[in-house]
């Protein structure tokens, strides 16, 4: 062998090697399951595809929870993780589906709305693969997903999105996120028969109100806010002036936009009775300038580069030292949502929706997230849900 | 499968063989042949559909 093919040869087999341990994390990230304990108000668990049959045997189809109360009353759907790598969202639908006791209507949970972005990640970016979250048993390990979903499940990208059916041009990333493919349609991308699907729950179930919750960057307009079209603005507005009052955090309304298409803010609202709203909550960890990508940014949201911004007031957010915890995030989602229920059930009496066991902000700041989650391990093992 | 498809697969396979033929024809450049492998790992990927 030539000295040159020796070193051809070398070379090879190290960018093999590299290519075979990043596989072998990778391929561990895509297969690894959350597992999620029903708590005492589940009350059936489905797939997403038993609403869009398309969706079966796909990385895209995922578990729907539903919490039915004694008594009848409204229906709210609450979907998390259409962007998987605002992971705030996820804990607070798993407080709800592990603790929350519906005393009148009906909750529909969809942890991990974008399953496939769950099982994908930014690498450019230096995502981290998992991260954990202490608990009173111990720690829960959860996969860090990404904004898209993954190629491997939607491929090729189009140059340019064209949305359907308003036919705006997007961009052609925006063809996996789920925050775009409102309002789907069955013979569309993966990602519009996963919003088709959610559509179809909408309304085959008669759902009253739809919740979408996200986080968003510091330096970004539309952070720490509830987003509601016209219908749905005056719940909104009524919920941001209650959580001030009574809770003492800011949650400011922004309106949805009826020129940019594709939202859920926006489609649910349009194309179906049902009324949406969607709930920012700061997530440093999302904004550019900020240090290395590292789990410790995701769950305490403290960065000196934000806090240097954040003095010369380049913030849409009060930011200091101690930066912006997930306990807040999480915190502040579930009295949002709660509070939203309320004023829902207050303007429409007869589709009340009443829970009861769920923390509000201050309790959650006060014991943590992990508090609220439960042991799958100690739980009945029919009661543990994998996705 | 779609037309465009199948254009994507063939667009894959030339570039991943265009990428093959200047690795080898490449005798000097260490940097070039490191980047000539880099460049083709997506492309084998996508090729041989490993997910």
């Amino acid at each position: 062998m030539s000295h040159e093919w020796k070193i051809k040869s070398v070379l090879i087999f190290v960018v093999a090697a590299v290519m075979a341990m990043a596989s072998i994390q990778f391929y561990g990230h895509r297969r690894y399951m959350i597992p999620i304990v029903s708590g005492p108000g589940v009350t059936k668990v489905v797939k997403l595809s038993e609403y869009y049959e398309g969706l079966k045997g796909t990385m895209a189809d995922t578990n729907v929870f539903y919490l039915e109360g004694k008594e009848e009353g409204g229906k709210m759907l609450i979907m998390a993780h259409t962007h998987s790598n605002e992971p705030a969202a996820m804990l607070t639908a798993l407080i709800f589906l592990e603790n929350a006791i519906i005393d009148k209507g009906t909750l529909i949970i969809i942890p991990q709305f974008n399953n496939s972005g769950g099982r994908n990640t930014k690498p450019g970016d230096g995502y981290p693969l998992y991260f954990e979250i202490k608990t009173d048993w111990g720690s829960k390990k959860f996969r860090m997903g990404n904004r898209n979903a993954s190629p491997l499940d939607q491929w090729p990208d189009p140059d340019v999105y064209i949305h359907y059916p308003d036919r705006q041009l997007l961009s052609y990333l925006d063809v996996r996120n789920t925050n775009r493919t409102w309002p789907g349609r069955p013979n569309g991308p993966l990602m519009e028969k996963v919003t088709y699907g959610a559509m179809e729950i909408m309304r085959k179930e008669k759902v009253d109100i739809a919740l979408d919750i996200h986080g968003a960057e510091t330096m970004f307009p539309v952070t720490n806010c509830i987003v509601a079209p016209e219908k749905s603005i005056r719940i909104a507005t009524m919920t941001s002036l209650t959580v001030k009052a009574r809770e003492g955090f800011d949650n400011h309304v922004e309106p949805s936009p009826s020129g940019f298409r594709g939202l859920s803010h926006r489609e649910i609202g349009d194309y179906s009775d049902t009324l949406p709203f969607l709930l920012e909550a700061p997530l440093p960890f999302l904004d550019q300038p900020t240090g290395p990508k590292t789990v410790d940014l995701l769950l305490n949201g403290k960065d000196p580069f934000l806090l240097s911004l954040s003095k010369k007031g380049k913030l849409f957010v009060p930011y200091d030292e101690t930066g912006w915890p997930m306990e807040k995030r999480v915190g502040q989602h579930c009295s949002v949502v709660l509070e939203l229920m309320r004023q829902f059930s207050r303007k429409f009496p007869k589709r009340a929706i009443k829970v009861s066991n769920v923390p509000r902000y201050a309790e959650v700041v006060k014991n943590g997230v992990g508090h609220y989650l439960q042991n799958p391990e100690e739980a009945d093992k029919d009661d543990v849900y994998y996705n | 499968m779609p037309v465009i498809m199948i254009f994507y697969y063939v667009i894959c396979a030339y570039l991943a063989a265009m990428l093959i033929w200047n690795f080898i024809r490449e005798k000097k450049s260490f940097d070039n042949m490191v980047l000539y492998l880099l460049i083709l790992i997506p492309l084998i990927l996508r090729l041989f559909r490993i997910k």
